[in-house]
């Protein structure tokens, strides 16, 4: 198999690979190292590239491959061999860990946070730590410390943030899988705007110790992936009660692979339509309802239904990531606000004065969304609606930063209810660029969830197209 | 070439139900056959998948919960019940352990991510075996050549210079399709004097 081809893997599919000892960890890594050395000039989407302590562990998971399981020991992993990339906010011991800050330029933290050790537990080879908007907060990955990430589909616009290098890092073939956070859309924004896959699980689901926070009450670790049964492969490894992370749920972990194909015949499905959605590109609009359509032949029943709340919810959802993430920077924001860029240090500025009164209404609205979000899936399976009102924005000029403020419109909701929420390519603009569909379902829903991703993702073959990068 | 290995499986060989009356019980309540409760535990994709180590054991417990709408606390009932006619040929572990003196020995066998545990800990035979090849630790399954290439490799001997002893007739082809010697267990009678007659009776 050559390069090319390699990298062009599912991680499902270099797994089996792997596995079957048909494909080597060292040639898997060394393809994957090569794009990047490459390629990744043009696009930015890593900090760090661990390359050669990535080339170590491959030849380790080699050799373990050949003794048939891992030198401690242990069995081998389902990642087993697999280059995997990481949001550069998920600790790594003696790696450095920035959170896309200056702050943190220097930080190499002397544990793995509890996603990266169950990775490399997994027998995951981790290839780089991807850039992301300044310390999460935002949605463009226009990082002023580390430099501009750039849309593999069209090199001017932006990826997407918080978690934009990892999903261009996943469009231009440089991991198999990526794991990233969402605190008002940070892994199904991005995921949209590359064209990959993206999930936030229920809130509790994933543990966040060793995750450098941006909002206490509403970050979500999740994997990214270019299929949706290679995000099920990640959620799996990552997804399990965690007794030293005090938001960590303890709801057993379904199996997301298990009857991960058993469509969608039967469901009642739920396409958003109201005046909160007016404001989406006719293009995305068309392509979302054309998704309905696809569900409709595969056998669900679709209703169209006006979200109430949905305004309100991203909106206290945004006074509350403000408020925690101005709380957690709260000293350097204090003593060296030139740290931050500009457009988070507003931002924290804002957070930092907002009125006590409005971040308690903000809460109480939280507990109210939630009760009412959750009777929606009462009389429903699942809810359909776009990732983001638009397509990727230009990274500079006179429309960039207003853009940007439309796109957590349609899944900051989601974090705020803390409901899992699933963004996968549903088409692309007449200009080339890709559009994300949004599922939500039920909490711990993520394998209902997965099942509706694949059944949409095998109708269609958006998965296919790939951006051209020479 | 003459034989230097001895390579064993464990379920229906070293580990037998002789007992089916508390799995029977446990299918009963369930609403299934012994045949089908059996083929949940051990194929049907979550089966499978723990064999092959995609999944650990916990998980295809829970995957079991979920499908026989069981709470959590009932499960170690469940485990209970399902292995609860098993039994241990200590006899036949004895004359593994005397096979070292003059043979190398291995266990090779399709199971979930805990045999290795219950093998060393529960048990105490691993003291048996030069090397245990546990599907689920290494990712493959028999009848698959690479696993019996996989042990044979462990072992440090060739195919001709290994026997293999199976109670499954598609494990004991697979064998013979590596190359190996093979053995179908029927009996630990008919088993050990198979396999005397081929170590001393230099059929092989």
């Amino acid at each position: 198999m050559n390069t090319e081809e390699l990298v062009g893997l599912s991680l499902a599919e270099a797994g089996r690979l792997v596995r079957a000892r048909e494909i080597s960890p060292v040639e898997l890594t060394q393809a994957h190292l090569e794009r990047i050395a490459r390629l990744d000039g043009k696009i930015n989407s890593f900090i760090t590239v661990m390359d050669e302590a990535a080339m170590q562990q491959a030849r380790q998971a080699e050799a373990e491959l050949a003794r048939g399981e891992r030198i401690n020991g242990q069995p081998l992993g389902a990642l087993h061999g697999l280059p995997i990339a990481l949001k550069d906010l998920f600790e790594t011991a003696g790696v450095r860990t920035t959170a896309g800050s200056k702050f943190f330029s220097d930080y190499y933290p002397e544990q793995d946070a509890v996603v990266t050790s169950k990775l490399k537990s997994a027998g995951a080879i981790l290839v780089g730590k991807n850039n992301m908007h300044e310390i999460a907060l935002g949605l463009t990955t226009v990082n002023p410390h580390y430099g501009a990430c750039h849309n593999p589909w069209k090199l001017d616009r932006v990826p997407g943030g918080s978690s934009g290098g990892s999903a261009a890092a996943l469009a231009a073939r440089f991991c198999l899988g990526a794991i990233g956070s969402d605190t008002g859309g940070s892994i199904r924004v991005p995921a949209a705007l590359c064209g990959v896959v993206g999930l936030k699980p229920t809130y509790g689901r994933v543990s966040l110790r060793g995750v450098i926070p941006l909002s206490w009450n509403l970050d979500h670790a999740g994997p990214m992936a270019r299929q949706v049964l290679d995000v099920a492969l990640l959620l799996q490894i990552i997804a399990g009660y965690d007794p030293e992370d005090p938001v960590s749920v303890d709801v057993p972990v379904d199996d997301y692979l298990l009857g991960i194909q058993r469509g969608v015949a039967g469901w009642r499905i739920i396409l958003a339509e109201d005046d909160y959605f007016e404001h989406t590109h006719p293009e995305i609009a068309q392509a979302v309802r054309q998704a309905a359509k696809v569900l409709e032949e595969a056998g669900a029943k679709i209703e169209t239904a006006p979200l109430p709340g949905a305004r309100d919810a991203a909106l206290n959802n945004g006074m509350i990531v403000v408020s925690d993430a101005a709380a957690f920077h709260a000293e350097r924001l204090h003593d060296q606000p030139e740290g931050f860029g500009a457009d988070v240090l507003q931002r924290l500025q804002i957070g930092a004065a907002l009125p006590l009164v409005d971040y308690i209404r903000a809460r109480r609205s939280q507990v109210e969304m939630r009760r009412q979000f959750a009777r929606l899936f009462e009389k429903c399976d699942l809810l359909l609606l776009p990732t983001t009102p638009i397509a990727a924005p230009p990274i500079s000029g006179p429309d960039a930063l207003e853009l940007a403020r439309w796109l957590t419109r349609y899944t900051a909701p989601f974090n705020l209810t803390g409901l899992p929420a699933l963004s996968l390519p549903c088409g692309f603009t007449s200009d080339g660029l890709p559009i994300g569909l949004q599922m939500v379902a039920r909490p711990w829903g993520e394998a209902r969830l997965l099942q509706a991703g694949y059944a949409f993702e095998q109708a269609t073959d958006w998965r296919f197209r790939q951006p051209e990068l020479m | 070439m003459s034989i230097r290995a001895v390579i064993w499986d464990l379920g229906g060989v070293l580990v037998r139900t002789e007992d089916y009356t508390s799995r029977d019980r446990l299918a009963a309540r369930l609403g299934l056959s012994r045949e089908e409760l059996e083929d949940v535990v051990f194929s049907k994709d979550s089966g499978d998948r723990a064999q092959l180590g995609l999944i650990s054991v916990e998980q295809h417990s829970e995957n079991l919960r979920q499908r026989f709408g069981l709470q959590r606390s009932e499960m170690d009932r469940f485990w209970k019940d399902f292995w609860g006619g098993d039994r241990l040929d200590a006899e036949l572990v004895t004359f593994i352990r005397s096979l070292r003196a003059c043979y190398k020995t291995g266990l090779l066998s399709n199971a979930f991510s805990d045999l290795r545990h219950y093998v060393t800990h529960v048990w105490k035979f691993a003291d048996a075996f030069d090397e245990m090849v546990i599907s689920a630790e290494v990712g493959l399954v028999k009848p698959d050549a690479q696993i019996y290439h996989l042990a044979l490799q462990r072992l440090g001997v060739a195919p001709q210079e290994a026997v293999f002893i199976d109670d499954m007739p598609r494990n004991v082809e697979g064998a013979l399709a590596a190359n190996m010697h093979a053995i179908r267990f029927l009996s630990p009678q008919q088993a050990r004097s198979e396999l005397e007659q081929l170590l001393n009776g230099g059929i092989g």
